[in-house]
């Protein structure tokens, strides 16, 4: 038997409704399906959140969707405090006002992380699929005025990297804690729009270029994270630092999924939180067990010396481009399949891309 | 002014804005957080962030942890509390 470390880190995805419609969205496609819009109660909410205290979870983040539309984050909120655990807020920031803001400080949230899509009005609207550069930066002004450590949260593709200086730039005039970096990962909608997003070497290793600045200068007091897109690494990422061995993540219907992706692989089933405790789905549930630790892989990984250090990358991926999830994820140039990324990343260098296909507006009230 | 060239003094230091530390009950251990983070803390560590109330001079530290302790390295304090900084972990606080 294998040692199960406990979890460190909860993912709460609240509701998968939004008021944006970013064409890079991770929520599954089918976000909308009757499957999803059943959301847990707030009953169920606050009892996983003593269920996470009890099985040591540190860190826990209240995502989406957009979590501001559940009325009841504050109850969370407090609830989770109350056990120590630190809480993060990760938000669109449209829909944060003064006066939630002000009752999600008092009830001990820890820290709020907004995204921010563009420096560019009219290019941050257009990504968006709605305006809101003006609410969102307002949001992080209101962030720092109450003194909350802000984390800014920027997805980079083809449409926004040529401004990566004047996105860092902005950042620091909003006086950013920390910013996050992160490249597309293609997935959901942003599979949809992969086309349209890959972005080119040039834009990349500029990124890298303005990306140092902002390290060297030290924009942000907690640093500036940036993670290279995949599709342009020797080696893949330790997936989620090793599956079902750090992190476990809720979604809107109470399906608890090792990553926020793992929805894409058809063979998995999720136990739900409404069938069995978070200890059960975390030790004994079959999806959990299915990639963890190193058993279950194939060559090359399995005889590979660094498979206890990105544990084979990432299932997904291995899964999307090879049409097999034990397989070594092709990120990986010791992968049969490499070439499979190659071919992908090629697309970024074709001078038009196609327009997007954006997510539709829900029902967020 | 470059990351290599910034000077740090380690006198006054209190945790940034959002930091705090955790005694977790299911694990039986000290815990720093911080926005997207955790760092386990081995009781020395806990002993020397609890001094860090944004009052204390590096001396001072240095001074209530040889009374706790019997024999502190005053270079691995330094190093713990400089990591800290530059992660920007804990600031100076200005009395
Ligand atoms: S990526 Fe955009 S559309 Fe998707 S949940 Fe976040 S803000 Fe909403
Ligand atoms: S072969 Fe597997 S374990 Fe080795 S580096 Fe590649 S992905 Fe990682």
């Amino acid at each position: 038997m294998m040692d199960i470390d406990l979890p460190l880190t909860l993912i709460a995805e609240l509701t998968y409704r939004c008021p944006l419609r970013c064409p890079y969205c991770s929520n599954p496609t089918n976000y909308d399906s009757s499957k999803y819009r059943q959301e847990l109660t707030t009953e169920y909410w606050l009892d996983l959140i003593k269920q996470a205290a009890n099985l040591g979870i540190l860190q826990l983040g209240f995502t989406g969707g957009e979590p501001m539309l559940r009325q009841d984050l504050e109850l969370m909120v407090e609830t989770a405090a109350a056990k120590g655990i630190y809480t993060s807020l990760i938000t669109a920031g449209t829909l944060l006002t003064k006066e939630r803001a002000i009752k999600l400080r008092d009830c001990g949230l820890d820290h709020i992380q907004i995204s921010i899509q563009d420096s560019q009005v009219d290019k941050f609207n257009y990504i968006a699929g709605i305006p809101s550069y003006e609410q969102k930066l307002a949001a992080a002004r209101l962030v720092k005025q109450l003194k909350f450590p802000l984390t800014i949260n920027v997805v980079l593709h083809r449409h926004n990297l040529d401004r990566i200086k004047e996105i860092l730039e902005l950042c620091k005039t909003l006086k950013a804690d920390r910013v996050e970096l992160a490249n597309t990962q293609y997935y959901g909608w942003a599979l949809l729009n992969r086309d349209a997003l890959l972005p080119t070497l040039e834009q990349l290793e500029r990124a890298k270029q303005a990306v140092a600045i902002a390290q060297q200068e030290k924009y942000f007091p907690m640093g500036v994270v940036y993670v290279l897109p995949d599709y342009y690494e020797q080696y893949p990422k330790p997936c989620m630092g090793g599956w079902g061995k750090r992190t476990m993540v809720i979604a809107p219907n109470g399906g608890v999924l090792p990553c926020q992706v793992a929805a894409s692989i058809p063979e998995l089933d999720f136990d739900n939180v409404r069938d069995h405790s978070l200890e059960w789905i975390w030790s004994e549930s079959a999806a959990f067990n299915r990639f963890r630790g190193t058993d279950w892989m194939e060559e090359p990984c399995r005889s590979c010396s660094r498979k206890t250090v990105d544990f084979g990358g990432c299932r997904c991926q291995a899964l999307l481009l090879t049409g097999d999830a034990t397989a070594t994820d092709p990120v990986c140039h010791l992968s049969p399949q490499h070439h499979l990324i190659t071919k992908a990343g090629e697309s970024g260098q074709s001078p038009n891309s196609p327009s997007f296909r954006y997510r539709d507006r829900l029902n967020t009230s | 002014m470059s990351e290599e060239d910034r000077v740090y003094s380690l006198d006054n230091l209190g945790f940034a804005n959002g930091v705090r530390l955790h005694w977790n009950e299911a694990r039986q251990q000290h815990w720093l957080l911080f926005p997207e983070g955790a760092l386990f803390l081995n009781p020395t560590a806990v002993a020397i962030l609890s001094i860090c109330d944004g009052y204390c001079s590096f001396t001072a530290i240095s001074q209530i942890l040889s009374s706790q302790f019997r024999d502190v390295d005053i270079n691995q304090v330094r190093n713990l509390l400089l990591k800290m900084l530059k992660r920007g972990l804990l600031i100076n606080k200005t009395p």
